[in-house]
């Protein structure tokens, strides 16, 4: 067995002279730049802040050379846009579900079935045999009742499932309304349990109000607008209205009046929406 | 001491008014609910004065059925079946001779009766239109017409519920322009808006397309494939007039003379040119023929749609390498050719721009994905939409007079025909039917009486 033998590392390669010189200028002429550079930039920094503190009123602008926009023609149909995706619960998937929930109401029965009960004591067990009512006998009359109410039951998880379903689809798919502008809204004086109570009140108010907000086709087309204040009595039924700014279109006018009067009664106003009454914004 | 106070009591009064302003709630009620308009057209009655004859055709249940298909077509109203109607038999057209609640009870929301008397070939027809929910009439009419005019009769009708009901007249005069070659050679055609009574104008036996209606709807100026007297190819500019029913020649300047569109106020016709060698947008007075040229680059520009004010034209143009969407004043254009404002900048290919009689919106074809489909944008080239896909080949659309429809054409059936969209992309219906191949359908402009 022999050692390996060292290997052999190759001395290193004589650099020229003209490399080294070079090497060394090109280093001296990257820091002249750099600090060059660095000196212009600072310059500029100086000379924008100082125009921004001598004319705070003319500030230098900083502007892209280049704006770049990135387009591409759409790739979703217009009718097909603000479709929405069917719900984890629609109706078609309720039938599923409840059949799923029976199953598994079933297995654990047959779980709960199988585990034995602790055994009663003498005493007890005596007692037990005396008390026990007679059971009923299982007649069929008694059988087909329980299975209608399950159905029942059943037909009506159904139907209050899809009223929930109906009220979050539009009743007709639109396109999303482009952005609006920042909207300030009127204040409210009120507070504590009062503010509670206006909050409560305007949630509902607008809730009615939408489920009787509606328009034909060539009306939504027209991008109109109108503000109606209303008044309320105790009752929550319409006193008076005001168009306090109407659309220049009286059919649009008119649907909005229409909404109003559908929409009533809404219940008590707070005393400070009975007093001053209410502005409502079709649609904003 | 006088002054100050009242001063103060301005300033007091002020303050508890504004106090009072901004103490009052806002709710912002938001976007509506958008659904069809509730409408119920129970059976004509028959007006007992003047039925000497009966009506032994239908013309009763025909007229009737008319009416519904207009406004059937225009998509806004949702017709109630004559199942669920209440009201008794013998109610009568006046308000006060029917109960208003049969009708709300069962949601209708517009109302329409009619009564119709026929002596010998002559018709009276009465219309009267109710606001169920309004309890009030909106439109009452008499007509009068001839037996052999029901459709007349029917869009006269229909035109008339439509302005009543929407504030804009309807199109159910109107007729569409294309290209079919049922003959086997490409012919100019003219069919309804419905796409009924399809009939042949032109019979050149050569290549003829590109029509365009004229203003007025009494001409329609074509492109035509001849060979001139030295038997060179050219492609020349006629047009057709309806009270004659003959084409005379507008232009046959050497090249193209292609892509013709009357100006709104019937002046003019822009179109495409080549005879200065390369192929520009031009003006041709049809009157003294002459032209003026209104583009000038180095590019193609082609398929010019006039602005409904008429003062600007959006055209097609290779100027930038692809076929873009452009827009340019028309005065400015003509001291200044080729002055245009670039709209598109997505899609392989844009062709055959149409400016929406609204104003608002130019609709074009793109080439997307090896296939052409249909877009919508906004005049300063934002909002940009789509309206067709994977449904074929999508090309040539052309805005109804009332900016609510767009035809086209489309081979999504293997062979091109002429189809008809809302302008909204919601519904689509085939027009053309047994003629062949046919393309670059054109809508008339509007018109309350037929011609």
């Amino acid at each position: 067995m022999t050692a390996d033998k060292p290997k052999k590392v190759p001395p290193p390669r004589p650099v020229p002279v003209s490399l080294l010189v070079t090497s060394r200028f090109s280093d001296e002429l990257f820091w002249r730049g750099f600090k060059t550079s660095a000196s212009a930039h600072a310059v500029l920094a100086l000379f924008a802040i100082a125009m921004g503190i001598a004319l705070p009123h003319s500030p230098v602008k900083f502007l892209p050379s280049i704006r770049v926009d990135l387009v591409a023609l759409p790739d979703v149909k217009k009718s097909d846009l603000g479709k929405v995706q069917p719900r984890v619960d629609d109706v078609s998937d309720l039938s599923k579900q409840l059949h799923d929930a029976a199953q598994l109401t079933k297995t654990l029965t047959d779980k709960a079935k199988k585990i034995p009960s602790p055994p009663p004591t003498p005493d007890e067990m005596i007692k037990v045999e005396k008390d026990k009512p007679k059971p009923k006998p299982d007649s069929a009359a008694t059988k087909e009742a329980e299975r209608k109410k399950a159905l029942r039951n059943a037909i009506d998880r159904i139907a209050a499932l899809d009223e929930i379903a109906k009220d979050d689809k539009p009743a007709h798919p639109k396109p999303k309304a482009a952005a609006k502008g920042n909207k300030l809204s009127n204040g409210d004086s009120t507070s504590g349990g009062a503010a509670i109570d206006t909050n409560q009140f305007i949630s509902k108010m607008t809730g009615r109000l939408r489920d009787n907000w509606n328009l034909p086709v060539w009306l939504s087309k027209q991008n109109l607008d109108a503000k109606v204040v209303v008044f309320l009595d105790r009752a929550g039924y319409v006193n008076n209205t005001i168009m306090a700014k109407s659309s220049g279109n009286k059919q649009f006018d008119a649907f909005c009046l229409q909404t109003i009067r559908m929409a009533q009664p809404f219940g008590e106003p707070p005393a400070d929406i009975l007093s001053d009454g209410l502005t409502l914004g079709f649609p904003l | 001491m006088g002054k100050s106070i009242s001063v103060v009591a301005i300033l007091f009064t002020t303050v508890i008014h504004a106090h009072a302003q901004a103490g009052q709630v806002y709710i912002p009620v938001g976007e509506a609910r958008v659904k069809k308009s509730v409408v119920a057209f129970p059976n004509t009655k028959y007006m007992s004065a003047g039925m000497d004859s009966g009506d032994p055709r239908g013309l009763a249940n025909t007229i009737k059925e008319l009416i519904i298909n207009d406004l059937n077509y225009t998509n806004l109203f949702s017709m109630q079946s004559s199942s669920a109607f209440i009201e008794k038999p013998e109610a009568g057209l006046t308000l006060e001779s029917f109960r208003i609640s049969d009708w709300s009870t069962i949601g209708t929301e517009f109302l329409i009766k009619t009564g119709i008397s026929i002596t010998g070939d002559n018709i009276a027809f009465e219309m009267r239109l109710y606001d169920v929910l309004g309890t009030k009439q909106v439109l009452g009419k008499r007509y009068v017409a001839k037996t052999n005019e029901p459709r007349v009769l029917a869009h006269t009708v229909g035109n008339d519920l439509m302005l009543a009901l929407t504030g804009k007249p309807g199109i159910f005069f109107t007729k569409i322009t294309m290209v079919c070659n049922k003959s086997h050679e490409k012919e100019i055609w003219v069919m309804d808006f419905d796409g009924t009574n399809p009939h042949q104008l032109t019979s050149h036996r050569t290549l003829s397309f590109a029509p365009a209606w004229g203003t007025d709807n009494r001409h329609i100026a074509y492109s035509l494939y001849t060979k001139n007297s030295h038997n060179v190819k050219n492609i020349d500019l006629y047009e057709y007039d309806f009270a004659t029913r003959h084409s005379r020649l507008l232009s046959n300047r050497h090249g193209i003379n292609s892509g013709a569109a009357y100006s709104p106020n019937g002046h003019h016709i822009a179109l495409t040119m080549s005879f200065l060698g390369n192929p520009d947008i031009f003006l041709l007075d049809p009157a003294t023929r002459e032209v003026t040229r209104l583009t000038r680059s180095l590019g193609t520009d082609v398929d010019p749609a006039w602005a409904p004010d008429g003062k600007r034209i959006a055209f097609i143009s290779t100027r930038s390498n692809q076929p873009m969407v452009y827009v340019g004043e028309v005065e400015s254009m003509k001291t200044s050719p080729g002055a245009a404002t670039r709209l598109t900048f997505a899609g392989k290919l844009n062709a055959t721009p149409s400016w929406s009689p609204m104003g608002n919106k130019i609709a074009f074809a793109s080439l997307n994905d090896a296939h052409f489909d249909l877009f919508m944008m906004s005049v300063d080239g934002t909002n940009l939409e789509r309206l067709t896909k994977n449904e074929g080949n999508n090309e040539d659309p052309h805005f109804s007079p009332d900016g609510n429809f767009l035809v086209f054409s489309s081979n999504r059936t293997g062979q091109k025909n002429v189809y008809v969209i809302s302008a909204d992309g919601q519904n689509t219906k085939r027009l053309t039917w047994g003629l062949g191949e046919c393309e670059a359908p054109k809508w008339s402009t509007a018109s309350s009486t037929p011609f």
